[in-house]
């Protein structure tokens, strides 16, 4: 009997092995299939990997030495810093996000970033406003670190980090921001929480008069989402300005508390601020990428408005 | 017959109470966000109400065990997560308002709203064990049977809810619907208690 029970152990074992090499064997062979075919995923150089609470962070060089942030393997980067040029902003949506320097009034005095990943925006706030206070929440505590070591991101006594669900830390929030920055979707998870128009709501109730709020919304290929997306923030913000990335990879919300941004102002602040801050961003043919009014209508036609009690974003196509 | 009844009350408690942890625990996120804390005080206060459950009933079940007890154990977890809608929502906001911690904020309230339904849909077990084992040499396969069952009950909740139930319907419409399953527990009892009457009659 006691013969008999080592053998199955044994046996179970021996198998479990066999099994575990032969899964590695195939990684390894789907990985060179995935590299011959597929061409952003040339050989990167991986400085740095982490199970954290929440992804499988790297941190990968590409063969210009750019930096990328991964959260978990063969997904899109959250944030791209080159070592080199450590100030300039690579990645799209980071150069999209400044178009808050010609949405807002006066400069910053208080910022709040929902999402920190690689830092690069906090960074280039902090460079242009060395006053601005930031706050910043962030659910992953690793993040924060990983982007001091491998990003440039650099705290200082300005800088607050917070960490826990940016719909939590906006729930309890009695602050009032001058710009707030929502960008806390990954490629695989869309935090419900963080879409709904009670979270809007709550992010308008955080806005200083004149205030600004924008919000990345990347495409993954769910359209409906991004619809609904835009027709729950507009039903907070009726003034919302969509702007569109090259390649249409991601959405940009932006919205003044109550004024409504105007193209034309806006062209002309933009150009008034590059030349003050010695910027070469071309945010004007940023805000050219604006989407027509008729636009953002007939694409909001029949979507839902995301609600709290109801914001199915995991299964929306 | 009468064991298929009652396997598939013992089904039937297992779907509704993974379906209303899943669903529950979209109620909170809104509040407490959804990080891995919300999470974790969700699962062990569910499992709490459980361990509790387990425990009482199968004291109830040495004292009494038959079709109308586990009727009356069922009504109550069944009006709670019935009427969860009215009582739910306010006291969610409650919490939002007072901004405790996520940690003890998503504790606290979880366990106020989720432990007793728990405990009641946890104390069914033991009564059916204690209803099928009425022969004392198969009291393990009876046991055995029953957990089996009622985890099956568990998984095909937890797909069901979070594959399908969430994308169809509002959360709280959800809940009313995981407590109408529940509900359905009722005629089968009812079902069981006729045939029973109908033999003890023969």
């Amino acid at each position: 009997m006691k013969t008999n029970f080592f053998a199955v152990l044994l046996l179970t074992f021996s198998f479990l092995f066999a099994f575990s090499s032969l899964a590695e064997e195939k990684a390894g062979f789907w990985e060179s299939i995935g590299n011959f075919f597929l061409p952003h995923a040339e050989k990167r150089n991986v400085l740095f990997e982490k199970q954290t609470q929440y992804f499988l962070v790297t941190v990968e060089e590409d063969h210009n030495g750019f930096r990328h942030m991964v959260f978990n393997p063969n997904k899109g980067s959250q944030g791209i810093w080159n070592p080199k040029m450590p100030d300039e902003l690579i990645s799209n949506y980071c150069r999209f996000t400044t178009i808050f320097l010609p949405a807002m009034k006066n400069p910053p005095k208080r910022v709040l970033f929902i999402g920190l990943g690689a830092g690069v925006v906090p960074r280039f706030v902090r460079k242009n406003f060395p006053d601005t206070v930031i706050d910043i929440v962030e659910i992953d505590g690793d993040i924060p670190v990983i982007a001091e070591n491998y990003f440039g991101f650099k705290k200082d006594d300005k800088i607050n980090i917070t960490i826990g669900d940016g719909r939590n830390f906006i729930n309890r929030n009695k602050e009032k921001y001058d710009v707030i920055f929502i960008d806390a979707y990954t490629s695989e998870c869309i935090p419900f929480q963080l879409t709904t128009e009670e979270f809007y709501l709550k992010v308008r109730d955080s806005l200083a008069p004149d205030g600004i709020m924008t919000a990345n919304v990347a495409n993954l290929g769910k359209p409906t989402f991004i619809a609904s997306e835009i027709k729950t923030a507009r039903a907070v913000f009726p003034p919302l300005a969509v702007f569109i990335t090259g390649n249409r990879s991601n959405y940009i919300l932006f919205s003044a508390a109550d004024r409504k941004l105007n193209t034309a102002e806006l062209k002309e602040n933009a150009s008034r601020i590059e030349a003050e801050k010695n910027l070469s961003l071309k945010i004007g043919d940023m805000i050219d990428t604006r989407m027509p009014e008729d636009d953002i209508k007939k694409m909001i036609e029949g979507v839902e408005i995301l609600k709290d009690d109801f914001a199915p974003v995991e299964t929306m196509k | 017959m009468s064991k298929l009844i009652l396997y598939s009350i013992a089904f039937i408690t297992g779907f509704a109470i993974m379906g209303y942890e899943i669903l529950g625990a979209r109620t909170l996120f809104p509040i407490y966000g959804n990080s891995i804390y919300v999470w974790g005080a969700i699962i062990s206060v569910f499992l709490a109400g459980l361990s509790i459950g387990y425990a009482a009933g199968g004291r109830l079940a040495d004292r009494q065990s038959d079709i109308l007890t586990l009727s009356r154990i069922i009504l109550i977890p069944t009006i709670l997560i019935v009427l969860f809608p009215y009582y739910g929502p306010s006291l969610c906001k409650r919490f939002e308002v007072l901004s405790l911690d996520p940690r003890l904020g998503s504790l606290l309230i979880s366990a106020i709203l989720f432990i007793m339904p728990c405990v009641f849909m946890g104390s069914v077990i033991p009564v059916i064990v204690k209803m099928l084992a009425t022969d004392n040499s198969r009291i393990g396969s009876a046991a055995g049977n029953v957990y089996s069952i009622s985890t099956a009950g568990s998984i095909a909740g937890t797909l069901f809810t979070s594959f399908f139930l969430i994308s169809w319907l509002p959360v709280h419409k959800g809940i009313q619907l995981t407590g109408l399953i529940l509900a359905s527990c009722w005629f089968l009892c009812l079902t069981y208690h006729q045939m029973n009457k109908k033999q003890d009659g023969a």
